[in-house]
């Protein structure tokens, strides 16, 4: 099951250095925020990228389980068939119109 | 309610087109995607056409990012239905007023493209939700077919990365088979990142663009080819006397050039952007360079905003990237905030820049 994760280090170096050598999804830009003096990044693996990860930790990394992410099928239930346009209706948006 | 589809973002834009045509110009782009789709963007604004000062949101490039298309769409709407009710528009605690809303209309052409990636949308929301790319079909040099190219590597920016970039320091690759990084077999290989190409080409005026993504939360701005500089205008993307340096956080071998006028309303931008965010609910967007951890390549701000560069004579285009959201997919009720977030965002840029000076080269 696919598991968000938070990785963080003392450093901006020490967080790349231990990314480098891995294959994690990092989503469309690779970027690490400030957190309490550490940088952190929050990455989507695998148990096996886990495990892996884990047995290379060194020096301050930590890894911290945020959450086991849905399965791929409770995902593909979130959109409906059909169009709800189909009859005319128009968008109306989020916003309030004040 | 839910997400929408690609088929129920196209027939939303032509409902809109067809309600509102004083206001609107329903644009199909010249390329069909690989699996032979058409691609709908939509232009906005009391003045429409090539020569009207424009800024361009992108959404969908990205397929499992489910949000951005939605909040799209649904900013048309908004728009146009405040403009001619003549209100201003509310998300949570942002507000944009009824002048500003007018402003907007009266000085601007918005160009909306909510879905870039219809084919990688569809395959994302019916087979698999962790799809990211097109589905370009892609042979291997061992024979093995693998499908998908990241679009937003593939633009013509610094995309030979093995030559533009320090070993190992950029988040790209060549390999066909890499499930999110493929940056294609040439730049600009794939007709969906030829869309956004042919807007940018084909509308010389847009002055600003916005690739919305999901889900960091940040707002980036200039560069994500490497830490920005101001000073030395020979360490830029073109130069190939830079090659194989670029990409190396820290060093001062090489960083990109921008110059000290643009870093600052880029900043000013990317802030007002943020502060918009936060009124909707409290969240905290960072506000940050696209270069952060490692450097990327192909990527479609950094193409639009290197334009000027190349061509002189056209408009500059300040880009960025808005990463919304926490999750690529969040459920339902929590997806209609990370909307009105972009919305206020994007609307609120929008009333800003409606008043604004355009950039100087």
């Amino acid at each position: 099951m696919p598991k968000k994760l938070r990785i963080d280090a003392p450093s901006l170096e020490e967080l790349r250095d231990f990314l480098s050598v891995t294959e994690l999804d990092m989503g469309c830009r690779p970027f690490a925020r400030k957190r309490n003096e550490r940088f952190a990044v929050d990455v989507v693996a695998e148990d096996a990228d886990l495990g892996r990860l884990t047995a290379r930790i060194a020096s301050d990394i930590r890894i911290e389980v945020l959450e086991d992410l849905p399965p791929p099928q409770a995902k593909l239930r979130m959109t409906q068939p059909g169009n709800r346009y189909l009859h005319g209706q128009l968008p109306t948006g989020l916003g309030k119109k004040e | 309610m839910s997400y929408h589809t690609y088929d129920e973002l196209c027939s939303g834009l032509r409902l809109l087109c067809d309600e509102y045509p004083e206001y609107t110009q329903l644009l199909q782009l010249p390329n069909l995607t690989v699996e032979s789709r058409p691609v709908y963007a939509v232009a906005i604004g009391d003045q429409r056409g090539a020569d009207v000062r424009s800024a361009v949101f992108v959404g969908g490039v990205h397929a499992r990012e489910w949000p951005p298309p939605d909040a799209l769409l649904y900013l048309c709407a908004d728009l146009l239905q405040a403009r001619r009710a003549n209100t201003g528009l509310r998300y949570g605690g942002a507000y944009i007023g009824k002048e500003s809303i007018a402003r907007i209309f009266a000085d601007l052409q918005l160009i909306l493209l909510p879905c870039a990636n219809p084919d990688g949308r569809i395959y994302s929301q019916q087979v698999d939700p962790d799809w990211r790319k097109n589905r370009a079909r892609n042979v291997a040099p061992n024979g093995t077919i693998c499908f998908g190219v990241d679009l937003n590597r593939n633009f013509d920016i610094a995309w030979d990365f093995k030559r533009c970039f320090a070993p190992g320091k950029v988040s790209a690759s060549d390999n066909p088979c890499h499930k999110y990084l493929y940056v294609g077999p040439a730049p600009e290989s794939e007709p969906e990142t030829r869309n956004i190409v042919w807007l940018l080409k084909n509308y010389p005026r847009i002055q600003w663009f916005i690739d919305v993504h999901s889900a960091i939360p940040a707002i980036f701005h200039s560069w994500g080819l490497d830490e920005n500089q101001a000073k030395d205008e020979t360490q830029n993307f073109g130069n190939p006397a830079h090659d194989g340096k670029r990409g190396i956080a820290g060093d001062q071998a090489y960083r990109e050039y921008i110059p000290a006028d643009d870093l600052s309303e880029v900043r000013r931008l990317s802030q007002l952007m943020g502060e918009a965010v936060t009124a909707v609910n409290g969240d905290s967007y960072e506000i940050s360079p696209a270069f952060s951890l490692y450097a990327t390549s192909g990527a479609s701000d950094d193409y639009a905003f290197s334009l000027h560069r190349l061509d002189p004579q056209r408009s500059k285009v300040y880009a960025f990237t808005m990463e919304c959201g926490h999750e690529f997919q969040p459920d339902w009720t929590a997806a209609q905030l990370v909307i009105q977030e972009v919305c206020a965002a994007l609307a609120s840029f929008a009333a800003d820049v409606s008043g604004s000076q355009p950039p100087t080269s």
